[in-house]
């Protein structure tokens, strides 16, 4: 993303920083899950889906 | 109020292979032994992140000209910029784009002329475009960003279609479609690269309908026309709001082409803390903020959104770099606007047989 930048807080921090390339979706959505055990895990799932789609979207990151 | 800049632009050298009839570099270009030292590029980068700067984009020019160019990079991986090199791809080769991504090149933008060879290199006024293709590919094996550049003008904007299908085969991850914009060689060249109102729509109509097939494969970042739009551009997201530009001598400038701007003085980081000539140099203050303006800017809801468009703009158009961007339909001066649109619809002639006509950057 050569122009403009992204702002992110709290949880899009979290979520980013797992994006390596070397996680999958999937791996990613347990680990936040696994760290977050109080949480709906469903919730987690869509939440992350949904962040991550949006910076698709922007063509930030692929996945 | 105090400002941060997100994004430095690194003139690195005015030298370049191409020769481009909208070149927005200034008319008057530094010659190579004016140019700054790999160790005092090393020192502006540093302190640029220090200043809180993100953004790196090495430039030029062609910025590959710089035999130091992948120690640059380096250093702006040092410290922890974005780096972007703005490149035409000539002279590029595999064992270069393999050293500038161990150095840390994270981005790269390859400029396009046209789809098609001929005028391409009409254009850039010398033979580039095959070049560019296998530049292109060669920048498709390495894991770098890539975007793909063009601007477009009178001349080859009917050709937008196979533009765009160019960079999808291309396979780039964004293309930046820009308007030419009228500034340095551009401006020289206005009349010959002042597309009609028909154009335009017909541009624009292809651009969204691309953006909208292509949203989930590659962005398309677009610069209007500001000659035709309603309400001028927030130009470089305000005068030292979010940018600084450093040439090839070390003067810190708020955009590419402030230099035609007269009485102004540009201070240099040979001499000054980049942190220092950023917050207080008079020209950085200049068109910083409101205090300013002229009406009908000074009391207009949308000060804030574009800041009253661009100062140079203002200066080359009207003469005076504190007037409303004349292409804003509020300005008292937009008939100057309106006067050159207008000859671009009636003066139909000049569609063909311009290569006679072009002015090219001699270095």
């Amino acid at each position: 993303m050569p122009e403009g930048a992204i702002r992110l807080k709290g949880s899009g921090v979290e979520i980013l920083s797992l994006c390596d390339g070397v996680r999958d979706l999937k791996s990613i959505i347990s680990e936040l899950q696994s760290r977050h055990a109080a949480t709906d895990p469903t919730q987690i799932e869509s939440e992350v889906v949904e962040f991550l789609n949006e910076l698709r979207k922007k063509r930030v990151l692929d996945f | 109020m105090t400002y941060t800049p997100l994004a430095l632009i690194a003139e690195l050298t005015h030298r370049c292979p191409l020769h481009c009839v909208y070149c927005s570099n200034p008319i008057e270009m530094q010659a190579r032994q004016n140019e700054l030292t790999t160790e005092m590029w090393n020192s502006v980068f540093a302190q640029a992140a220090a200043m809180g700067v993100l953004q790196l984009h090495l430039t030029g020019g062609e910025p590959t000209a710089r035999e130091d160019i992948t120690q640059l990079i380096a250093h702006g991986r040092e410290h922890k910029l974005y780096s972007n090199l703005i490149t035409s791809g000539l002279g590029l080769s595999e064992k270069k784009l393999e050293q500038y991504r161990a150095a840390g090149l994270d981005h790269i933008q390859l400029s396009f002329q046209d789809s098609q060879e001929s005028t391409a290199n009409e254009y850039a006024g010398t033979k580039a475009h095959a070049l560019k293709l296998k530049a292109a590919a060669m920048i498709k094996k390495f894991p770098l960003a890539f975007t793909l550049n063009i601007v477009i003008h009178r001349q080859n904007i009917s050709r937008l279609a196979e533009m765009i299908a160019l960079g999808e085969s291309l396979g780039v991850d964004r293309m930046e479609i820009a308007h030419v914009q009228y500034y340095g060689w551009a401006f020289k060249n206005r009349a010959a690269l002042m597309p009609t109102l028909d154009q335009v729509k017909q541009s624009m109509d292809l651009i969204y309908a691309a953006k909208e097939r292509l949203k989930d494969k590659v962005r398309i970042d677009f610069a209007a026309p500001d000659y035709f739009a309603k309400y001028p551009k927030a130009c470089m997201g305000g005068w030292g709001q979010t940018s600084l530009l450093i040439d090839p001598a070390g003067r810190v400038l708020p955009c590419h082409s402030a230099m035609v701007i007269p009485g102004m003085t540009f201070e240099n980081v040979r001499e000054k803390p980049l942190a220092e000539i950023w917050a207080s140099s008079a020209a950085f203050q200049k068109f910083r903020g409101e205090d300013w303006m002229k009406e009908p800017c000074k009391s207009c809801d949308r000060r804030t959104q574009d800041f009253g468009g661009c100062r140079c703009q203002a200066y080359l158009v009207t003469g005076d770099a504190q007037a409303t961007d004349p292409v804003c339909s509020l300005s008292p001066n937009r008939d100057l606007i309106n006067a050159k649109t207008t000859e671009a619809a009636t003066n139909q002639a000049q569609v063909h047989k311009v290569q006679d006509t072009w002015l090219y950057r001699k270095q």
